[in-house]
């Protein structure tokens, strides 16, 4: 990815689509971001002559708190929608993100993190509704749509999260929104041996059925601490016994938005999925120092200093989540790319996943 | 029509490459439940591909929460598999005792308890599909782009699933499920109004309206439904026996906020499914109206819902047909079923005519021609109502890079027209126009 390649920002909408356009007929290669905070994590662009941003695409176009839905370009922060959000008592389900401040809508769903909440109905991926966008091509469309359920058409959304702008150039997002729980419990284990902390974590996971997030946040220096919270109204979540095991007891509003402090605050540089039965054999392989939190579906973001040290324990040391697909599935993912999208980030499939080789061409 | 009946992967990859070679289209079937004819031929000289014979439960596991089988294993038998360890399969349509798992995902299929659990594309993890082109691929969430995700609801256009991987929910240990009746659908839609604005997500939230009660209390699902309702709203907790206690007084409370004529609420699960029956029975029930029914599927946004309903009653009313409703209040999914005598050609006539005009409708408010039935054969014209032209032309192409010989399932879920690439004509007659 080269950042010598100057980056346009299209003021409104038409701008974006006539300048996607007036690419796409020069047939030139292009990249979409947001902020561009996570362009360097991401699988490779490829090889691209321009770069667009959406960051002046910023408005939320419709808030709608009867519904519980809303529609905002992708451009607007992740921080500034939580805070109209928290104004009228809503959420979004997923969350909370690191370092969410910087980061832009399109950017978040387009990357599509692991997070504390982000399992099941509580996913990003469950969170769209509606994509507003551009093929490569600059032609518009609309997936999707704003109710809460609806299958008509194909489901292009599921492309577009974790996709990391591959696909598509999403412009505006209907997301749903949930109640703000009034009240957020987190309790927390003393620090202990990581392999201590990992038989605790699994013995929770059957029992706290209704719990809003159960962590293991893996603390770098062969320790682990397990972090369980409940959200919903004051009267039921504190009514919740507290296990023995889990001695730190807090209550607060604001835990739903905040990051926990055990979490790692670095940017991930690996993340994937794990099946929670097999979670023993990943502990072990896991390179010494390296810090992260495995959540409670077996999702997990860790962060290996060099890509050295990941090598050799099960993590890709490309440097991404250690997703890897299957030949035939490449294929025809290379083959969808090819005939969709050739020209947006050549080079990658997903957020996590590049096309090999010189990308598609 | 030719049909086959394969038992493996290899069989349906064979099969569907001697489609490619003869230029033969095909269609993949399970059970034929579907309400929008996705798994009926759109013309003549196709093969079905009946996937009844591949209804084996593969693997199941408990501590993984996850079950892979074959596309054949009726919705219902997942989770009888899986009661034993706690578990269950939450995506529960009114057809699950008869419908196919396979033919779930096709249409991402929804029911009831949708609202708390999501839909069949938030339970599928992975799917090994047959391609159009005869290849084998095996997908896994989490692993390079969302195909599954993508191909959860592709109503059978992009090739033949013939395994999938799905996600288990852990079962309630306490469910608490109540009934009330109103005087008027209008309190039954501001108590759900109430209980969703909450926060409170309730695992089910059901609502039938006077015709439809009449005819299931008529009929051998009786449940004992109040016959002088208006309306009857069914809700349903599920939690642990610690947190129940919580959420069943701010439910009633709610649920009383608007006057019911009764309440009964229930624990004993032999009386909760009597009152399930009742609605899980409802559109067999409609038999007791009419010969036939014509099942609607829009979707409206909930804060619009009583406005809808009211809408739908009046586009009804200028067609003369008879209205009956049943719908997932929670999500703003509206089943009407139009009541008509299909002997009668200007009465099925009339029910197309205010079918369409209901779908559109749903449409204008904001909602979708579709929450979970699909859009198969039936609604194809609103394909063109719900999306541009631009966005039908991109669908065609995601389409064509499956199946750039349009053999799989063609002429469902894309209209034809100048603009969206070959496949079934549009002036073919639709569903319920005359038979394939």
């Amino acid at each position: 990815m080269s950042d010598s390649i100057p980056i346009i920002v299209p003021q409104t909408r038409d701008q974006f689509v006539e300048q996607v356009r007036e690419l796409a007929t020069q047939n030139a290669r292009y990249s979409v971001e947001g902020m561009g905070t996570r362009r360097e994590h991401a699988a490779p662009d490829g090889d691209i002559q321009a770069r667009l941003s959406l960051r002046a695409m910023d408005r939320i176009e419709r808030m709608d708190a009867e519904d519980m839905t809303c529609r905002v370009q992708c451009g607007l922060r992740l921080s500034d929608l939580e805070a109209n959000l928290r104004e009228q008592d809503l959420a979004l389900e997923a969350g909370p993100f690191l370092a969410s401040d910087t980061r832009s809508l399109g950017g978040i769903f387009s990357e599509a993190p692991a997070s504390p909440r982000g399992f099941d109905r509580g996913s990003l991926r469950s969170q769209l509704l509606g994509l507003s966008g551009l093929d490569a091509r600059g032609r518009k469309f609309q997936a999707g749509g704003r109710v809460v359920k609806n299958v008509a058409g194909y489901d292009l959304m599921k492309l577009f999260v974790g996709g990391g702008g591959a696909w598509f150039t999403g412009l505006e997002l209907e997301l749903r929104l949930i109640r703000r729980p009034p009240m957020t419990r987190l309790m927390a284990s003393h620090p202990m041996p990581l392999a201590d902390a990992l038989a605790l974590w699994r013995s929770l996971r059957p029992a706290w059925i209704e719990a809003r997030s159960l962590d293991l946040h893996i603390q770098g220096d062969g320790s682990a601490i397990v972090e369980l919270a409940l959200s919903g109204k004051p009267r039921r979540v504190s009514a919740w016994t507290c296990p023995a095991s889990l001695p730190e007891d807090r209550s607060d509003p604001a835990f739903w938005d905040r990051m926990s402090p055990h979490a790692s605050t670095s940017i991930p540089t690996h993340r994937g999925q794990i099946l929670p039965s097999q979670s023993p054999a990943w502990i072990q392989s896991l390179p010494e120092g390296c810090q992260g939190t495995l959540h409670l579906q077996g999702s997990f973001s860790l962060v290996v200093d060099t890509a050295s040290q990941a090598r050799g324990t099960g993590l890709d040391p490309d440097g991404f989540s250690g997703t890897r697909m299957k030949t035939e599935a490449r294929k025809l993912a290379r083959r969808l790319k090819q005939g969709l999208s050739p020209l947006l980030s050549p080079g990658r499939l997903s957020y996590d996943t590049s096309c090999g080789g010189e990308g598609v061409s | 029509m030719a049909v086959v009946f394969p038992h493996t992967t290899e069989e349906v990859a064979r099969i569907v490459r001697v489609c490619q070679d003869l230029g033969a289209p095909f269609l993949a079937r399970g059970s034929g439940t579907g309400l929008s004819g996705g798994a009926t031929a759109a013309e003549e000289g196709y093969l079905m591909v009946v996937l009844a014979g591949m209804r084996s439960l593969l693997t199941l596991d408990p501590e993984d929460r996850q079950a892979r089988v074959q596309p054949g294993l009726l919705n219902l038998r997942l989770s009888e598999a899986a009661a034993p360890h706690g578990l269950h399969f939450a995506p529960d349509p009114s057809s699950q005792a008869a419908s196919t798992l396979g033919g779930n995902l096709s249409e991402n299929a929804g029911g009831p308890h949708c609202f708390r659990y999501g839909m069949m594309t938030d339970h599928v993890l992975g799917l090994t599909l047959v391609t159009a082109a005869g290849e084998v691929v095996e997908l896994e969430r989490g692993n390079g782009p969302d195909f599954t995700g993508l191909i959860t609801g592709h109503e059978g256009t992009f090739g033949i699933v013939t395994e999938i991987l799905l996600r288990l929910t852990p079962s309630p240990e306490a469910i608490r499920t109540w009934l009330a009746s109103f005087t008027s659908m209008g309190a039954a839609c501001r108590c759900v109004a109430k209980i969703v604005r909450s926060g409170l997500t309730p695992s089910a939230l059901e609502v039938l309206d006077h015709l439809t009660i009449q005819a299931v209390e008529a009929s051998s699902y009786a449940a004992g439904y109040p016959l002088e309702a208006e309306a009857v709203l069914l809700v349903e907790w599920e939690g642990t026996a610690d947190s129940l206690p919580f959420e069943e007084t701010s439910i009633e409370e709610m649920l009383l906020s608007e006057q019911p004529l009764s309440l009964e609420s229930t624990r004993d699960p032999v009386q909760r499914l009597r009152l399930w029956k009742g609605r899980k029975g409802a559109f067999g029930a409609m038999g007791r109206v009419a010969p036939d029914i014509f099942v609607l599927d829009g979707v409206v946004p909930r804060s619009r819902l009583e406005e809808a309903l009211e809408g739908i009653g009046q586009i009804c009313k200028h067609h003369e047909v008879t209205l009956a409703n049943v719908f997932h209040a929670g999500d703003g999914n509206l089943h009407p079923n139009l009541a008509f005598d299909g002997r009668d050609p200007h009465q099925k006539s009339r029910a197309v005519q205010a079918g369409m005009e209901i779908l559109d409708y749903c449409v204008e408010l904001g909602g979708s021609i579709s929450g979970e039935h699909g859009v198969g054969l039936e609604k194809l014209d609103g394909m063109r109502t719900m999306f541009s032209e631009e966005t039908l032309a991109l669908f065609s192409d995601v389409k064509d890079l499956f199946d750039p010989k349009h053999l799989c399932n063609p002429g469902k879920l894309l209209p034809t027209g100048g603009s969206c690439g070959e496949g079934a004509s549009a002036s073919k007659p639709g569903l319920l126009e005359g038979p394939p």
